[in-house]
């Protein structure tokens, strides 16, 4: 217990020896005795004050003085330490590289945990991730840096809840979520984080993938090029997919659909003219490509100079189905060039982009993990921010007190 | 609580006491106290001479055939006394509060009093005003008047205020009024009143009970508190010679004022036995005038 304005408690205690020194001096009133012929004793002073070796009245003086005290206590604005155990703080990895699934030894630490957050390239809370319903396989890449942010800045909201603070990162660690602005931000955190190291993302790609087109077919030349491992996680078709093509994507395939001319297939018809290029991530094919349709609604993969969609994804199943509105009758060696060639092995690759998640190297996990010791709460939050004020409990008290004073006083008589 | 003894020592101590009246009587009931009227009846007092307007059937003829002269035979008259007893049951009676002390010696005055009086053949009431009323026993010369008076004390306590003077009403010219009080509150009516009653006729007596307390206070500091008003007074050394001598001066004026006004004053202690002050009030009492 602190008092951020302790000169308050200070006045107070002198105000209750003045009330103490008060009752020692205080005027005795004399025992009532009923008496006919009061009338014939002269009017004096009835008592004189004297001081006394103990206060007048010992309980009204105690309650006078607790009066006092509460209320100077209250205006000092006292402040209750938190209570002394450990708050947990856990980061959760809902990424495309972890498992959807936690084991079911995470469930008491979630209990127990003060604050939980998950986090993929972005952390929100663990509520929120839950009920999103996010698929594994929609899900971004994790980012360590961004949760292990949020902790810091968290953190400090939780020192009320104890006195010390343990954080814990439940993930697969996988390479891709760790940048160079990890381990500086994790310098940020003054204590040990409880690494919770879970398997990563075990691919599901059914068998029978690949393309089967004729070499003849400008598409089939280019997928020739890429080679036939490269595109084991994908059913690319030419034609409108069928019942059995479905059936693959969605027990974890990637169902490319990639018509001959995009005008024959059941999209929206738009403005047929000619754009310069098509981008996908990092890759750019300049050509001129004729747009005629603007692919079914799904996350967007592919886009042509002006930003409209070229070729989208939504999930089915386990799996996705992509819907490229990019044409393929190009000429000369549009199909052939190593652009053209890099995307087309983006568009056929396995959904949800990497199929395998590489844990990162153990050295830099231990210096992930850091040096050993929970968090003092007074470490990341303010001392003063960090307490609970309790003067409207002291106030109340003080009130209660007052209001019964007169009770007293008045039975006292 | 207050304790009532048994009236029957103090009726027993009281035994063949009479209560004579101080003057005659102008009633014309029969009784045993000295009536001014002269007339028939048979007990002969003197002859006096005849004066112009006497009523002739008083003349002594026998004596006037036998000596010529015109005597008329002058015989006395008896009557009775009506003896109204006004107690003052105000809650200054009930004092001290451990004992009563003087609401208690005022009922063994009144009791003593009645049965004097009822042994002297005359009728007895009781009046005693209340905060609820005025209690009133008619004056009855019955053998059980004694015992209602007993009954309708012991039935009182003490309490409130109320008005002596409102008891004082309905008093005929030659009855008794015994007024047993502390008299400390409205003395000043309570006097005229009985002024007015003794012009008329009424024999008045004013009996003045006074605890041992009141004239002597408690050598301890209490905040004394008046109990018929929210007057509070704090009683300690410095004031008790002062209010000693402030009450036993307002006492002697209070004695002079009633005496003065022709009524029978007598101070009376709570605390002494009240056969003696009976037979002092009664003793002595004689007829003072005779009005021919």
């Amino acid at each position: 217990m602190t008092f951020a304005a302790p000169l308050w408690l200070g006045g107070a205690a002198a105000l209750s020896l003045l009330v103490v020194a008060l009752h020692l001096l205080a005027r005795r009133r004399p025992r009532p005795m009923v008496y006919p012929t009061a009338r014939f004793i002269p009017e004096r002073a009835a008592s004189a004050p004297a001081a006394a070796r103990r206060p007048s009245d010992l309980l009204l003086l105690l309650l006078r003085v607790a009066i006092i005290l509460l209320i100077g206590a209250a205006f000092a604005r006292p402040l209750r330490s938190p209570p002394r155990r450990t708050a947990h703080l856990v980061l959760v990895d809902r990424s495309r590289a972890a498992s959807r699934m936690l084991d079911d030894s995470f469930g008491a630490l979630l209990r127990q945990a003060s604050l939980v957050i998950a986090f993929d390239s972005t952390p929100r809370p663990w509520r929120e991730a839950a009920d999103g319903g996010d698929s594994i396989r929609s899900s971004p890449r994790g980012s360590l840096s961004a949760a292990l942010l949020a902790a810091v800045r968290r953190a400090p909201a939780l020192a009320a809840e104890g006195d010390s603070l343990a954080l814990h990162v439940v993930s697969p660690f996988a390479v891709e979520e760790w940048d160079e602005a990890t381990l500086a931000i994790r310098g940020l955190w003054p204590g040990q984080i409880v690494l919770h190291v879970t398997a990563p993302v075990a691919p599901t790609i059914p068998p029978g993938g690949g393309s089967g087109l004729r070499r003849d077919d400008p598409l089939g030349a280019t997928l020739g090029l890429i080679g036939q491992e490269a595109q084991a996680g994908a059913l690319v078709v030419r034609s409108r997919p069928v019942a059995a093509d479905s059936t693959w994507g969605a027990a974890g395939g990637a169902l490319v659909y990639w018509p001959h001319e995009p005008a024959e297939a059941p999209w929206t018809a738009v403005h047929r003219d000619t754009v310069g290029g098509i981008f996908s991530g990092g890759h750019v094919v300049v050509a001129p490509f004729t747009r005629a349709v603007r692919p079914p609604e799904g996350v967007v993969i592919a886009r042509w100079p002006d930003g409209t969609a070229a070729a989208t994804e939504r999930p089915l199943g386990a799996g996705c189905e992509r819907n490229l509105a990019i044409p393929t009758d190009m000429s000369g060696d549009v199909m052939l060039r190593p652009g053209m060639l890099a995307l087309a092995r983006a568009l056929t690759a396995p959904c949800g982009g990497r199929r395998e998640f590489p844990r990162v190297a153990g050295v830099l996990l231990d210096s992930l993990r850091g040096p050993s010791g929970l968090v003092a709460a007074d470490q990341l939050a303010r001392p003063v921010s960090g307490k609970v004020p309790a003067n409207g409990w002291y106030l109340a008290a003080a009130l209660l007190l007052l209001a019964g004073e007169p009770l007293v006083r008045r039975g006292r008589r | 609580m207050t304790s009532f003894p048994s009236y029957g020592p103090l009726l027993d101590a009281l035994a063949g006491v009479t209560w004579p009246a101080r003057r005659s009587s102008g009633t014309g009931a029969a009784g045993s106290h000295p009536s001014r009227l002269r007339g028939l009846t048979a007990e002969f007092t003197e002859y006096r001479p005849y004066r112009q307007g006497d009523d002739a059937r008083r003349l002594d003829w026998k004596l006037l055939a036998r000596t010529d002269r015109a005597f008329l035979r002058v015989t006395d008259d008896h009557a009775i006394r009506p003896t109204l007893l006004l107690l003052d049951a105000s809650a200054s009676l009930a004092f001290p509060e451990l004992t009563n002390a003087k609401w208690v010696q005022a009922c063994r005055l009144a009791v003593g009093l009645a049965a004097v009086a009822r042994s002297d053949g005359d009728p007895v009431g009781l009046i005693i005003p209340g905060p609820d009323g005025v209690l009133r026993l008619a004056p009855r010369a019955h053998r059980l008047a004694i015992a209602e008076i007993a009954r309708a004390l012991n039935d009182t306590s003490p309490a409130g205020s109320a008005s002596l003077v409102a008891g004082m009403e309905g008093l005929r010219p030659g009855s008794r009024l015994v007024i047993i009080s502390d008299f400390l509150a409205e003395e000043e009516a309570l006097l005229a009143r009985a002024r007015q009653l003794i012009v008329t006729g009424v024999e008045v007596f004013a009996l003045h009970v006074v605890a041992e307390e009141e004239r002597v206070p408690p050598d301890v500091t209490r905040l004394a508190v008046d109990p018929e008003s929210p007057l509070r007074r704090t009683l300690h050394d410095e004031v008790r010679d002062h209010y000693m001598t402030t009450y036993a001066t307002w006492r002697s004026a209070l004695a002079d004022s009633w005496r003065r006004a022709g009524a029978e004053y007598s101070e009376v202690r709570a605390e002494e036995d009240a056969a003696p002050v009976i037979r002092r009030l009664v003793r002595g009492t004689t007829v003072t005038e005779k009005s021919w």
